[in-house]
């Protein structure tokens, strides 16, 4: 492929919609460039679990068709995007990341993939995920972090994050419980979207945690992310989580100036402490806001250090539910970590359960408080730079850390207050691995995350470089972490 | 405060066959020392007070959202 070629697997949405239109790029030479590019890179980077060539050939084909008729179906008419492997195709392979049911093949599509394909979307496949959006897998090899394949590509939708930064994705759908969505993006350097909780639907979506799941969007930019989000946000029969609030144009605000706007810096929240590389760089991002004219002030994030217990005592219940027959017919097919994870939540006492959903309400009166004196919440999306490949930990300070407990308070807290909450790029760890900032706002506020994030990106250019991919995976990286 | 009772793999094989949960030793090893970490953390959250407010059963609806 020529650097060419490349290049338009690197445009924005925004750009390659353009071209679409004007003539200069046709859906299927796009969507062969990205096809091409997949298959000289992912065997390597292990993005995909399945790629869908025909079916997205045979939608570019239908894309062209009606475009050069005259036919728009909006944005993402003709984009390539790729979809969570635990989001469910009709007659596509939903394996899910886990050797339980590897080979089911769903009667419908997820209300997410009806929207998309409604837009025009091409799906180019399905991504890579921990098991069941749950725990490192043990049969789906987890894809390499394109910018430094010795570090982790978080999870769970690591090759959502994956194939949008390595240009074999315009675009992704995720799903996110504590921050499945928001990590990898955080990690991989892309710009990861979950929005207020009920306005993208989860219909189709094989669930992790009934109350704390999320549809979640990534692309390379934040008016990127806005375009996904507008595709698939808005009330769905389907599913009874889903908001029948009207969906504003997400991407209204965009451009529109900061000055003034208050910024709660995220304060106080971690047990574990955090990487001074992750506050400098999150310091330094908060600097640009202010010389944007925002004003700064410190907010204590509400009940934050009880975020882990919270999580534990909800999701794993709700998880050990979902599951609760395939536990019992094939545990020797699950991975070691989900098996420790759904035991642990088919004994948590319900009386703990009720007393969490209770705390839930606790704090989001806590949040309705703090956003009324801020507009949004800025912080880190992960209180550690990027950890080694294949494990759980990483080292701060010469401590080991386990980010299965130190991981859930930053991204969890949206979770569990159903805010809407934006990652993307805001610089580098000294192992050129990338660091993520985190824009929280009012319910059902995303516009305003997207301005600020907007504001934010565009006065910096994080989101414009592009990770080096390596050739081939670090020869002593464990297969199955 | 009063020094909390060990959790020991009695209690985690019974509470598994209140479930219907046959586990392996290791798997009793492991929810034992899981088991006894969440009850640990936990006790925190029991001692907030939610005051009369009801769980939160399916995440926040618009009402709660409070705008």
């Amino acid at each position: 492929m020529t650097a060419h070629a490349d290049d338009r697997c690197f445009l924005s949405i925004a750009e390659a919609g353009r071209r679409l239109r004007d003539g200069a790029l046709s859906p299927i030479a796009l969507t062969e460039a990205v096809l091409e590019r997949i298959a000289r890179h992912d065997a390597t980077m292990r993005a995909y679990i399945t790629v869908t060539g025909d079916v997205a050939l045979e939608q570019a084909r239908q894309a062209e068709l009606e475009l050069q008729r005259g036919h728009d179906r909006g944005p993402l008419h003709g984009i390539p995007i790729s979809l969570k492997d635990n989001v469910a195709t009709r007659s596509i392979r939903t394996s899910c990341a886990s050797l339980v049911d590897p080979d089911w093949v769903p009667d419908v599509d997820a209300t997410v993939y009806t929207r998309l394909r409604e837009a025009g979307a091409i799906l180019m496949g399905k991504a890579n995920l921990f098991e069941y959006a749950f725990s490192m897998s043990p049969a789906f090899p987890p894809p390499l972090n394109p910018w430094n394949p010795e570090r982790t590509s978080s999870g769970s939708s690591s090759g959502s994050a994956v194939s949008v930064a390595t240009g074999m994705a315009f675009g992704s759908i995720g799903t996110d419980t504590g921050g499945s969505g928001r990590s990898p993006a955080n990690v991989n350097g892309v710009v990861g979207v979950k929005g207020t909780y009920g306005r993208v639907s989860l219909a189709g979506v094989v669930p992790l945690s009934y109350s704390l799941d999320h549809t979640t969007v990534m692309a390379r930019s934040v008016r990127d992310g806005a375009l996904m989000l507008q595709a698939v946000a808005g009330h769905d029969p389907a599913d009874e989580s889903s908001s029948r609030r009207p969906v504003p144009d997400f991407s209204a605000r965009l451009g529109e100036s900061i000055r003034g706007l208050r910024v709660g810096r995220a304060r106080g929240y971690s047990d574990e402490g955090i990487d001074p590389e992750v506050t400098r760089i999150v310091d330094a991002a908060l600097d640009v806001l202010r010389d944007l004219g925002a004003t700064i002030e410190d907010v204590d994030l509400p009940y934050v250090r009880r975020c882990s217990a919270l999580q534990t005592a909800i999701l794993h219940p709700e998880a050990a539910t979902v599951h609760h027959d395939a536990l019992r017919r094939a545990a020797d097919r699950f991975g070691e970590t989900a098996i420790m994870r759904l035991d642990l939540g088919n004994v948590v006492p319900a009386t703990a359960y009720v007393q969490a959903q209770r705390v839930r309400r606790l704090m989001r009166d806590a949040f309705r408080d703090l956003l009324a004196r801020v507009e949004v919440i800025v912080g880190p999306a992960l209180a550690m730079c990027a950890g080694r490949a294949g494990t759980w930990t990483t080292t701060v300070g010469g401590r080991e850390i386990d980010l299965r407990k130190a991981g859930p308070e930053y991204t969890g807290i949206y979770n569990l207050s159903g805010m809407p909450a934006l990652v993307l790029p805001a610089g580098f760890d000294g192992g050129g691995t990338p660091v993520g900032l985190q824009v929280a706002g009012r319910w059902f506020d995303e516009a305003r995350v997207f301005q600020v994030a907007h504001a934010y990106e565009q006065a910096t250019d994080w989101h414009r470089r592009r990770p080096p991919l390596p050739d081939r995976a670090p020869e002593h990286r464990s297969e199955t972490a | 405060m009063e020094q909390r009772e060990q959790i020991d793999a009695d209690d985690v094989r019974a509470a598994a066959r209140l479930v219907d949960l046959r586990l392996t030793p290791e798997r009793v090893d492991t929810l034992r020392r899981t088991l006894a970490e969440f009850v640990e953390g936990f006790a925190a959250v029991w001692a907030l007070d939610a005051g009369d407010r009801q769980p939160a059963t399916l995440g926040f609806d618009d009402e709660d959202a409070g705008r």
